[in-house]
């Protein structure tokens, strides 16, 4: 019965062979790897056109500043400096402690990072050729450091004192006068927005998931009916609300613009979150109380020891896409007058100088949204193959 | 039904109700004392507008209506730097006021009845004379816009340039086609790949398409005009000290380009023997002090912004890319409409 198979030797290359089994398997499969080719081909071909030829990049770095920190005042800028330098640090010890036991020193790629940079840092003037170099240096430091002696734990909490630490140190009066939320703008904006949506609304979203699975129908039905209420408002209108009817209600007294737009964006993206929470707790079997109960485990313990960790674990993906989606949804502050990095972009392409110069605008900044949305997916990534304990 | 119209209405009280409680809670004090006490004007403008209100290069704010900021902000303090600027969309501009959430708005705002009357705004002087005008190309036959008749007309989404160019036909009983698209960019893009015989929007905003277009002399703007869209400052409605000092910034600068005096000139004045010029300048009588300002604020502004020459031609005018003619905008010894009341 048994019979050796022969190993077939290769004769094309792994590349060819992939190409076969995956491009070229089936006669419909070489017609659609075919048509797909010439689509991206001419989309790659249209664009390297017209951005080698026709666009008119000096647009870009002439307003790089502002699509980075928007109207920040110039002579205060050695806090977005200070805040970036911690934030590299604290990248680095994350990065370093997740990649603990893993033979993780990549010296080809931190060699090249730090040649691209030594090649970059020398076209640059003083002080761009200092700070730049330390936040990367940074970052190493603290990958090495977090590797040989932090644990992830200890990083995470690390990033709430980092939070905090950059609120103070951006706008806080020193001696030298402060700066007003309303300064901040950019990419800076959008982070600090994003991060504090997603943050925020975790616990938010988790408590009111929780609230609505009760057994008390009081707290069932107020979360139900939160969660219904804003899940069937567009985030448009909730900012709308935020803009026009808080100052009203509140006569006169003024709320900060920026802590409006949080309060707009947690209170979305908690109800879309708790939902998807209730799907997680939902799908956990419930043999799975039952026997957290029967072991004697108290009803919170069963709750924050069984039943959120396996439910958050099955929502990761859910909870990533809508970080992701809360990210880009951070555009629609203009509303509340706020400059992030796309009112700003919409400023830049007003300003008579670079009238027409809409296309390198939008293209620049879809490039720096798509960075970061796939960062945040990759981590995703990531984070899903660490929490898989089934495998 | 029931219900929903029940909280519909409650809604619609209760949003009255904070209305008349914001406005009654600002209508003891003239906001001249709150921003006095403050230290610090704040301003509604529009952070997208060419010319008139968007952040430069270096993440200040620039453009014709954010002078006008500073100018008020000169005429209280003395120091045109004491203004924070807050960017409003079109929909907030009138809560902002409302709410007291900004001391006053230049930002690209019609004054029309309904405005003043029902929405509980002041305006003060405007600042700005525009109206809808009608581009073509420069080899188009037309001459005047009725000569467009049967033609396609295109326009942004939004606005009331589709209803006004629209009423325009209808009234002569002409036949027109209107193509209407999201933003004007895409506007201008349907127009020169030969959509639309001829585009509309406000002159201005037509004057800066043709002027930042890559060839201006493919087109060519009809003389008509066919809306009034006077643009003009307003504050919170019922007070009238403060609307005095807005309205009398404005009118500073365009009294000084009536006596030909600039940021340049006006130390120099102050060595003038003409009356109207010492009366300006608050080298005699009292009018700062009525307003509630000091007597020299005129200077102050001028100093710092210009008269409304230099203010247009620094924002808008022949240096700059958008190079907008004068047209009513012009003082009225050039023809144009602006006219100051006298300082005394």
């Amino acid at each position: 019965m048994q019979k050796t198979l022969e190993t077939p030797t290769p004769r094309a290359s792994r590349f060819q062979l992939w190409a076969q089994e995956n491009l070229f398997s089936t006669p419909l499969n070489s017609v659609l790897t075919a048509l797909s080719s010439l689509l991206i081909l001419w989309v790659v071909y249209s664009l390297s056109v017209w951005a080698f030829t026709q666009a008119r990049w000096a647009v870009i770095p002439a307003n790089f500043r502002l699509l980075m920190i928007g109207p920040f005042p110039i002579e205060q800028i050695w806090r977005v400096w200070t805040v970036l330098i911690v934030v590299s640090l604290t990248a680095g010890l994350h990065w370093g402690s997740a990649a603990k036991g893993q033979p993780l020193v990549r010296w080809p790629f931190i060699t090249a990072t730090l040649i691209a940079l030594f090649a970059l840092v020398t076209q640059w003037g003083f002080p761009l050729s200092i700070l730049v170099p330390t936040a990367v240096l940074a970052v190493f430091a603290g990958f090495f450091f977090g590797r040989a002696a932090l644990s992830p734990r200890a990083v995470n909490f690390t990033w709430l004192g980092v939070f905090a630490f950059a609120m103070i140190v951006l706008s806080v009066d020193f001696g030298q006068g402060g700066v007003q939320t309303r300064d901040w703008g950019g990419l800076l904006l959008t982070m600090i927005l994003a991060v504090v949506g997603i943050v925020a609304s975790f616990p938010l979203g988790v408590a009111l998931a929780i609230g609505r699975t009760s057994q008390y129908p009081i707290i069932s039905a107020i979360c139900t009916v939160f969660i219904e209420v804003v899940r069937g408002t567009p985030l448009v209108v909730v900012f709308f609300i935020a803009q026009l009817f808080v100052p009203l209600l509140l006569g006169g007294s003024n709320i900060d613009a920026l802590f409006r737009a949080m309060i707009g964006i947690t209170v979305f993206s908690a109800a879309y979150l708790a939902e998807n929470v209730r799907g997680g707790l939902q799908s956990l079997p419930s043999g799975q109380i039952e026997a957290a109960r029967a072991l004697g485990l108290t009803g919170t313990q069963t709750l924050l020891l069984i039943v959120l960790p396996q439910a958050l674990k099955a929502v990761v993906p859910a909870l990533v896409g809508q970080g992701i989606a809360l990210f880009k949804d951070t555009s629609l502050v203009y509303i509340i007058g706020l400059k992030e990095l796309t009112t700003i972009t919409n400023s830049i392409r007003n300003n008579p100088n670079f009238i027409g110069t809409e296309k390198e605008l939008f293209f620049t900044i879809s490039v720096i949204y798509f960075i970061f949305s796939y960062a945040m997916s990759s981590g995703a990534r990531n984070l899903e193959k660490r929490l898989n304990t089934n495998r | 039904m029931k219900y929903k119209n029940a909280i519909i209405a409650s809604l619609a009280i209760a949003g009255i109700a904070a209305g008349v409680l914001a406005v009654t809670a600002q209508g003891s004090t003239s906001r001249l004392d709150t921003v006095k006490k403050r230290g610090k004007l704040i301003c509604g403008v529009n952070a997208t507008l060419s010319g008139f209100g968007f952040l430069d290069s270096n993440g200040k704010y620039s453009g014709f209506d954010v002078d006008f900021c500073r100018g008020v902000a000169a005429a209280v303090f003395g120091d045109a730097s004491k203004v924070d600027f807050v960017s409003l969309t079109a929909a907030a501009r009138f809560t902002a006021i409302q709410s007291g959430e900004v001391d006053v708005v230049f930002r690209n705002t019609t004054f029309t009845s309904s405005r003043d009357g029902d929405v509980g705004v002041d305006f003060g002087p405007i600042n700005f004379y525009d109206g809808q005008g009608v581009m073509v190309k420069a080899d188009s036959a037309a001459k005047r816009i009725a000569d467009l008749a049967g033609a396609t007309i295109c326009t942004n989404q939004g606005t009331t340039t589709e209803q006004n160019i629209n009423d325009y036909f209808r009234q002569r009983k002409l036949q027109i086609k209107v193509v209407t698209y999201q933003d004007f960019n895409l506007v201008m893009a349907a127009f020169n790949q030969g959509r639309c015989d001829a585009v509309t929007t406000d002159s201005s905003g037509l004057a800066s398409q043709k002027a930042t277009s890559a060839d201006p002399s493919n087109y060519r703007i009809l003389g008509e005009v066919i809306s009034k869209e006077p643009l003009a400052p307003f504050v919170a409605q019922n007070d009238s000290k403060w609307r005095d000092v807005v309205s009398w910034t404005v009118y500073s600068t365009i009294y000084a380009e009536e006596l030909e005096l600039t940021s340049r000139n006006i130390d120099a004045a102050k060595t003038s023997t003409d009356p109207v010029v010492r009366r300006f300048l608050g080298l005699e009588g009292t009018s700062g002090k009525g307003l509630g300002l000091s007597a020299d604020f005129a200077v102050d502004i001028i100093k710092a912004v210009g008269s409304y020459k230099e203010i247009f031609d620094r924002n808008l005018g022949p240096k700059t890319k958008l190079n907008l003619p004068r047209r009513q905008n012009a003082n009225y010894e050039q023809g144009g409409l602006l006219y100051s009341p006298p300082f005394r």
